[in-house]
């Protein structure tokens, strides 16, 4: 198993009434409840938590892309690796991911990624993602040419890492001259590609096909299951057996002294970040033509409720979106997530949003001294697997 | 009201096209983003003329070819269109928002081949200070696209996604607007009329305002208790106000 520590770093200080007043805590939400005082106090926090989870047992610390938005303060995902980079010495530094193709070009990627590669001495975890619906209205970038742009933008960003340069690139969304990028990264032949994902099964055929790493995020164990199996259906399919490495989850995941008073501490956290910070109308998720036809059209009818629904702490650990309890019930959970889906990558949301930085750091002792020691090594029940996947 | 789908093939690919009634003048009606068919307006005109209606590419099941990104580009993917029909010289062009901006962007790529252009509520031009507001960031965009929501077409699914998308793609950045368009305008060298639902809560005032300093020998056709898509909200009105300018026009 790898350990991944995860934070979204999130604003905290949305008023309790947030989601009853207002419609988006993206893109509208003004800027103007930003306080930069504050917003100092918590960058000097979260970096922190977040460094000191080297040599507690992860093996990647993880950062994360989101523009205009209350729900994650990481606009710029390249610049705190930058920092976990200087704060930290041997952990992996995983960007789940840059959106490219919210870049107006993508060679900044190439460039900025190579950089930390270089001098993080090789270190660094390249998730590449294509921004969430709502962030196709930060940029003016056309949402209907989203998939292309991803696409062309791993193709070329690939290329500037393997092809010696210079070359010419001649795409429909990009067109460089002289690709021909200095430094090159130090991992050879690049960093290891991440794909942080909800799980659409072109997205998932495509990873298996290139070999990455799948990373499902935000979703029911049952979405994980569904897409873990593909996973592997299609990566038999391409002649090869993935390695549990492969398939990722992220999960919030929060450790208690006991399930009662574990639940009780949670539950205001985890549901903050599920009513307030997530709120945003259905078309910020899934604006004009950000999915293929077929997709959007299956999910016409459920439109007006996007956003809107609250579920409670209990009903999401009741669907395995989040993983909480004592200990005991905690690791009992995570193997029986780990055994039904395969999955050797665990990434743990550590922080869900107004959590305190003692109860943070409480949860996040309880996880790597009681529960993380337990699963290193662990690998998932193979014969479940099969028997779910079968 | 029946109208007769079919598909007319040309050097620059396939065009799906609606046709119906008869009459002493023709009329290139270019539709809303609305729906890919021609809609209550047309309907109405084509009880007087003869109403030939594409969808727009993308749109419904209409042939997108991939070079074909922005409204300029369906302009110019209609010159094949209109190369196949070959229509009498008394043609008149009609279009609403969208469908608007794509015939003015017609007009003007053909010289102005046209007895007439009538543009219902039409968007393409951006007016400073006075942007439209953001049908795509709201809950409910048919309250700002409609005084009436129960106006809105009812479109199935399939074709719904397939407009919006194609919406989007033309309309997304800049938003529903072209910065070269207003410097153009004035080649549009034949009667222009410009029809408007006075109750736009997608386009303000001012957009009005911005056409007629633009074009100042058009005709305004004001036409009250509608929205943003007049054709669909009062399309007895529209129709007659349009039909009357064919008619003075083609004099």
């Amino acid at each position: 198993m790898k350990f991944v520590a995860f934070h979204l770093m999130p604003w905290p200080y949305l008023p309790e009434n947030f989601a009853d007043v207002e419609d988006s805590a993206w893109v509208t939400y003004s800027n103007q409840h930003y306080d930069p005082e504050r917003g100092h106090e918590l960058y000097e926090r979260y970096l922190s938590e977040l460094a000191a989870c080297e040599g507690m047992g992860f093996d990647a610390i993880a950062v994360n892309e989101h523009h205009q938005t209350a729900y994650g303060l990481m606009p710029a995902p390249n610049i705190v690796a930058t920092a976990l980079v200087n704060r930290t010495k041997t952990a992996r530094i995983a960007i789940l991911g840059n959106a490219i193709p919210l870049r107006d070009h993508p060679m900044r990627v190439v460039e900025e990624v190579a950089m930390l590669d270089v001098m993080s001495g090789g270190r660094i975890i390249c998730g590449i993602v294509r921004g969430l619906g709502a962030e196709y209205h930060t940029f003016g970038i056309n949402p209907v040419h989203s998939q292309e742009r991803f696409f062309e933008a791993h193709d070329l960003m690939v290329a500037a890492w393997t092809r010696p340069g210079p070359f010419d690139w001649d795409g429909k969304h990009y067109q460089v001259k002289y690709v021909n990028p200095w430094p090159r990264p130090i991992q050879d032949p690049h960093p290891p590609i991440w794909l942080p994902t909800q799980g659409s099964s072109s997205t998932v055929r495509w990873a298996a096909e290139k070999r990455y790493t799948l990373f499902q995020t935000f979703s029911p164990l049952a979405a994980l299951v569904k897409s873990t199996r593909q996973y592997s259906e299609f990566a038999r399919e391409f002649g090869y057996t993935p390695d549990p490495e492969q398939l990722g989850w992220a999960v919030p995941i929060y450790v208690g002294k006991d399930d009662d008073s574990a639940m009780a501490e949670f539950k205001p956290h985890v549901e903050y970040l599920y009513h307030q910070l997530r709120r945003r109308p259905w078309q910020a998720t899934m604006p004009a033509g950000y999915v293929p036809r077929a997709a959007a059209a299956a999910v016409i009818e459920r439109r007006k409720g996007v956003g809107t629904d609250r579920p409670t702490a209990e009903e999401l650990a009741a669907r395995g979106e989040i993983i909480v309890g004592g200990p005991k019930a905690v690791l009992a959970r995570l193997r029986e997530s780990i055994d039904s889906t395969g999955i050797g990558t665990l990434a743990t949301m550590i922080q869900t949003g107004t959590m305190s930085h003692e109860q943070t750091t409480a949860s996040i002792g309880r996880l790597t001294e009681l529960v993380l020691p337990q699963l290193s090594g662990y690998l998932p029940n193979v014969v479940a697997h099969s028997a779910v996947a079968s | 009201m029946e109208w007769n789908e079919h598909t007319v093939d040309t050097d620059g690919g396939p065009f799906v096209l609606h046709e119906a009634g008869e009459g002493p003048a023709t009329i290139v009606y270019l539709h809303d983003e609305q729906s890919a068919m021609p809609g209550p307006v047309a309907a109405k005109l084509a009880e007087r003329a003869r109403v030939v209606a594409p969808s727009h590419p993308g749109f419904g099941t209409a042939n997108r070819p991939e070079w074909v990104e922005s409204v300029r580009d369906v302009a110019e993917h209609y010159v094949d269109l209109l190369g196949a029909l070959a229509l009498p010289s008394t043609t008149a062009l009609v279009g609403a928002s969208m469908g608007a901006w794509i015939a003015t962007e017609l007009a003007i790529r053909t010289g102005c081949p046209f007895s007439s252009l009538s543009l219902i509520n039409p968007i393409g031009i951006h007016v400073p200070g006075h942007p439209a507001k953001d049908f795509w960031y709201v809950r409910n965009p048919e309250e700002l696209l409609f005084t009436d929501p129960a106006a809105m077409p009812e479109v199935p699914a399939g074709e719904r996604v397939a407009n919006e998308e194609s919406a989007a793609r033309y309309g997304w950045s800049p938003r529903l607007h072209d910065p070269t368009l207003a410097p153009r305008l004035h080649r549009l060298a034949l009667p222009v009329q410009l029809v408007w639902g006075t109750d736009d809560r997608l386009l303000p005032k001012e957009h009005l305002d911005a056409w007629r300093d633009l074009l100042p020998a058009a005709d305004v056709a004001e036409i009250p208790s509608a929205g943003h898509f007049p054709g669909y909200e009062q399309p007895d009105h529209t129709a007659d106000v349009i039909a009357e300018f064919i008619a003075q026009s083609a004099n």
